[in-house]
């Protein structure tokens, strides 16, 4: 099941874990009183606490609190962004997609973080699209179609663009080629003391 | 070997040779105007435009993609809205091409009647029909995405030039022209 | 009266710079003793004739002289003093001034600091830096000139851009310019080694400080930069592949391999041939990036108006500085004999290794970055190559990299065996195993690996001195001892490995960052991070030449308040109608909190709310990387030089 399952609020819940030990162990954010257990907690199996909390977490707190938050859970799961209104696993789809798309009136920026009012159009569209339950590929090709291959901030793999995802292989191809090319040729031998050396040679063994 | 050891040590320079030809060939083609790295081609060209209706304002006759199958004459259709600069920058250069006979018909991108009405009665209007796009829709469907731009259509319907900016005599002369004779 | 002694001064020092080149490279071969010590004096000249030229530009920038056309076009009287300063650089011909004169700098050094080199070698060195100032500075004067005069003069000019109204203007682009032009001292070096025909390790010695210094600074101008974006820029992003950051990040990735090479041919003899070609590469790619920056023909945030007529000029610049230099290349090249063996397993391969992955991302960068130009070009269209393709296909390269960084240093020359190595490596190899399980549990296992990537190369740099010291193989005195005698360099290369571990770090914690876009009416409140976000009120602030609007932000755990931030959205008068954000951010060194206010509609703020763990060690990564890489130079070793023959004074010789 989605990440969205066990998070209501944030974005990605195991994210909101690290965190937790971050803050744990270098004593930072909210003080120990968060760990109270008459907060409500997320149900979770991935908790940093010990096996038996959970069971008494599980017995008494968890009924309490889906009883206190089961009407707001209609609520508490969609977002708005830009107008639209969808939840939050929606959301994060639509924003990998848009991270993908060029603004197309902006330099080099996506969609996402773009304040142009195309782009919010886009967003607009794409989480449309989104809550309609149209796959990422159709979305993409729903973008390509109008604004061709150049909006797509990653381009197709075609035999157009064989170089350019083959250059990390053809580098480090080349790299240890020549490598092992240079190991196996013999240097040449020294050329032979012109005069000047010849004398300079003499001088300093002279002294 | 000492043949293959040249060769390894001329590579980066031959690489390098290479890599300035297609730099000098880049350059001289952005000085003729050949080549823009900000300008986009359509994918509309060589199509129908996609279907749409949008209504008239300022009193005139809106139209939809069934007016555009097949035109008496090579067309344009030109996007404009009455805050976009560059648009003010080529009206008199459509009012020019209208005069001449071209039929121009315009959208008004994202744009209220009123502003659209001042703006035609500031800059003179060369459009035969003019249509509004209030929410910018089918110009995401037809791959707008800045105004102005100008699409000419040809006698079959079909889209075969897009040029988005404005147009200047340069564009008019160099590009323009020799398309409405290609496909008069 | 200023601005025309500064143009003077610029067209004189067009003139000292070619003349510096000239004898610079004749002199050696003509024997002339005095004139090889004409090229240092002249250098310095160059100096002081391109210094006065730029301070006659900032001395019109000051007083709002908009006389000059370029004080007219960037700058205004409403703008406070230390931008219309620094904002002498924020365009086009300025910055090409300050690059002119960083270059002029980097040879008055050389002379200045050089009394070591043979008499030659100093000689060839500031010549091909003078042939190459010449040229930047006939571009400069010719078709960039950033003194020509504007009459009549405006009543006020139009103002610098809103987003280079920021202390990071005053630093970013010195520092990292100093970067770029530095490796001009390294390239300089190897034509003259190429010159001469001869590289040992005296040559190595002479190089490294140079390339170290160059290094530094251009590790701390990406890192400055990249700061500067995320604070300013308002997305929380703080590496966009922006074909101008990539301009920058390709002389980094190929100065780090030329500074390992410079260490291998100071100490084994080996590897001449790449050093000197990563030289020539390395300058190659600071110059292609002034390029590709300055021509237009990248899409590009940061790029300069695009100008195809200098960018011919400039090419014409790099055909013949790079093209002759690997023509050189090509030529004499085969003449440095290569006399140090090493076996397969060796700190040498564990070198080469480095580089080529170092060498390899560059490509990848390099490829990707000019991809869209030479496409339409070849096939006629038009692609996209950004972010997601480059996070694809570098950070895959990054693996193998850290690998060979981490295990480098524990190897000795010439000759490894196996298990000896393997013995030294194995501790911090297991910590980092125990790190990646537990943190692939906790959340993804490509975070995972990046963190653990990160803890095990700052372990190996620890493992490093350790071994150094023999630390719980001989008595901890004896430790001690060792430790105190250890060279600076050895604390350098381990901070530097170290500083590149806490910035991977870094970007993998980044991996994790929460981000939340919700629009607020003054008194509600949002949470995200298990903390929450209160708007408390919007209201106005007048500035300078802006006027503010302010939202005050509380975050809150548990219900107690414990951070308030105060993101504003700024409407300029000068240049008319631009806003930008301003975001606010709160730090702890390990986290931070970061609100922007984005827009304001029906009487609510449009914020955007992220959460960045671990984000502050990215540039404390590059930070502590800059520092190891300062404390290096610091070593006694490299500003002694190598030995020369002591000088005895014998009672015979002193006048009758």
């Amino acid at each position: 099941m989605s990440k969205e399952s066990s998070s209501f609020f944030e974005k990605k819940e195991p994210k909101k874990l690290l965190l937790e030990g971050l803050r744990g162990k270098c004593r930072l954010g909210p003080p120990a009183g968060e760990r109270n257990r008459h907060k409500p907690r997320k149900p979770t199996s991935k908790s940093f606490l010990l096996p038996r909390a959970r069971r008494i977490f599980f017995k008494k707190e968890v009924l309490a609190f889906l009883l206190v938050f089961l009407p707001s859970l209609a609520f508490a799961q969609l977002v708005q962004r830009d107008g639209v209104t969808l939840t939050q696993a929606q959301e994060t789809r639509a924003e990998n997609i848009g991270d993908q798309l060029r603004c197309l009136v902006c330099q080099n920026e996506s969609i996402e973080g773009s304040s142009a009012s195309l782009a919010h159009q886009l967003r607009v569209i794409i989480r449309q699209h989104v809550v309609a339950g149209d796959s990422d590929q159709a979305i993409m090709a729903f973008m390509v179609q109008r604004y061709g291959i150049f909006v797509l901030l990653k381009p197709p793999f075609s035999p157009l663009t064989f170089l350019l995802y083959a250059s990390p292989f053809l580098a480090l191809a080349l790299g240890f080629g020549a490598f092992f090319l240079a190991r196996k040729s013999t240097p040449p031998p020294p050329p032979p003391l012109t005069e000047s050396d010849r004398a300079r040679l003499e001088k300093l063994t002279e002294s | 070997m000492t043949t293959r050891r040249n060769l390894l040590y001329a590579a980066p320079l031959a690489a390098v040779a290479l890599a300035g030809a297609g730099f000098y060939t880049i350059l001289r083609r952005m000085q003729s105007n050949d080549y823009d790295p900000h300008a986009l081609p359509s994918p509309l060209i060589g199509k129908r435009p996609p279907p749409f209706t949008l209504p008239g304002t300022n009193g005139q006759q809106g139209f939809s993609n069934t007016d555009l199958l097949s035109p008496p004459r090579p067309m344009l259709v030109n996007w404009f809205a009455s805050w976009c600069g560059p648009c003010a920058q080529e009206a008199a250069n459509l009012d020019i091409l209208a005069q001449n006979g071209l039929t121009i018909w315009g959208i008004a991108y994202q744009d209220s009647p009123a502003a659209t009405a001042a703006y035609l009665s500031q800059y003179g209007n060369p459009y035969t029909r003019l249509a509004a796009d209030a929410s910018g829709l089918t110009a995401i469907n037809w791959g707008v995405y800045g105004v102005p731009e100008t699409y000419l259509i040809d006698k079959a319907g079909i889209v075969r030039w897009r040029w988005a900016g404005a147009l200047t005599d340069q564009v008019l002369m160099g590009t323009l022209g020799p398309m409405l004779h290609q496909y008069a | 009266m200023i601005p025309e002694l500064g143009h003077f001064a610029l067209a004189l020092a067009v003139a000292i710079a070619f003349a510096q080149g000239v004898i610079g490279i004749f002199a050696p071969g003509l024997r002339d003793p005095s004139a090889m010590r004409a090229a240092p004096a002249l250098a310095l000249s160059h100096f002081l004739a391109i210094g006065a030229a730029f301070l006659a530009l900032i001395y019109a920038g000051v007083v709002s002289d908009f006389t000059v056309e370029n004080v007219a076009d960037y700058s205004s009287s409403l703008v406070p003093l230390i931008y219309r300063i620094t904002g002498t650089w924020g365009n086009h011909d300025g910055s090409m001034i300050l690059w002119c004169f960083i270059l002029s700098l980097c040879g008055a050094t050389v002379a200045a600091f050089g009394h070591n080199l043979p008499a030659s070698l100093r000689a060839r060195v500031l010549g091909v830096l003078g042939l190459v100032s010449g040229g930047f500075l006939l571009f400069t004067l010719t078709v960039s000139d950033p003194f020509t005069r504007l009459w009549p003069p405006p009543l006020d000019g139009a103002g610098v851009n809103p987003i280079l109204q920021d202390p990071g203007l005053a630093f970013h682009p010195p520092v990292l310019y100093t970067g770029y032009v530095g490796f001009s001292v390294a390239f300089a070096f190897a034509i003259a080694a190429l010159i001469e025909g001869r590289i040992d390790a005296a040559w190595g010695r002479w190089v490294r400080p140079w390339a170290l210094l160059s290094w530094c600074f251009l590790t701390s101008g990406i890192a400055l930069g990249s700061w500067w974006s995320y604070y300013t820029l308002g997305w929380g992003g703080y590496w966009f592949w922006d074909p101008v950051e990539n301009a920058a990040l390709l002389p980094w990735l190929s100065g780090t391999a030329l500074l390992h090479c410079a260490i291998v041919v100071e100490k084994r003899e080996a590897l001449k041939a790449w050093t000197v070609l990563l030289a020539i590469t390395t300058f190659s790619f600071s110059l292609s990036g002034t390029f590709l920056v300055r021509s237009g023909i990248l899409n590009s945030v940061h790029s300069f108006a695009a100008a195809p007529d200098q960018g011919l000029f400039i090419l014409a610049l790099l055909g013949v500085t790079i093209g002759g230099s690997l023509l050189l290349f090509a030529f004499r090249a085969p003449v440095l004999a290569a006399t140090g063996m090493f076996s397969p397993l060796s700190r040498e391969s564990a070198l080469i290794v480095n580089n080529i992955f170092l060498c390899s991302i560059a490509a990848v960068v390099f490829t990707g970055t000019l991809y869209p130009p030479v496409a339409d070009l070849l096939f006629g269209i038009q692609l996209s190559v950004g972010a997601p393709f480059f996070n694809q296909t570098v950070l895959p390269l990054t693996a193998p990299l850290i690998l060979a960084m981490a295990s480098g240093p524990l190897l000795p020359w010439k000759r490894a065996a196996l298990r000896p190595a393997l013995e030294r490596i194995w501790v911090a190899a297991l910590i980092a195993l125990v790190v990646f399980v537990v943190m692939t549990g906790e959340s993804n296992y490509i975070t995972a690996l990046g963190l653990a990537g990160g803890v095990w190369v700052i372990l190996s740099a620890i493992t490093d001195i350790a071994e150094r010291t023999k630390f719980l193989r001989v008595p901890l005195r004896d430790s001690a001892t060792r430790l105190t005698a250890l060279p600076r360099a050895a604390f350098g290369a381990a901070l530097g490995h170290a500083g590149f571990g806490v910035m991977v770090c870094g970007i993998a914690g980044m991996t994790l960052a929460a981000q939340k876009v919700i629009i607020l009416a003054p008194g509600q409140s949002t949470t995200m991070a298990g903390y929450t976000w209160t708007l408390d009120a919007l209201h106005d602030a007048p500035g300078p030449n802006y006027a503010a609007r302010i939202a005050d932000v509380t975050i809150s755990a548990h219900g107690k308040p414990f951070l308030s931030l105060h993101p504003s959205r700024r409407i300029f008068v000068n240049p008319a109608g631009v806003t930008t954000n301003d975001a606010a951010i709160h730090t702890n060194f390990f986290q931070d909190i970061y609100v922007v206010f984005a827009a304001e509609q029906s009487g609510g703020a449009e914020l955007r709310l992220n959460y960045h763990p671990l984000a502050p060690e990215i540039w404390f990564g590059g930070l502590i990387m800059a520092l190891g890489g300062a404390l290096s130079l610091s070593d006694r070793r490299l500003r002694i030089g190598a030995p020369a023959r002591a000088k005895v004074k014998k009672p015979e010789s002193l006048p009758a």
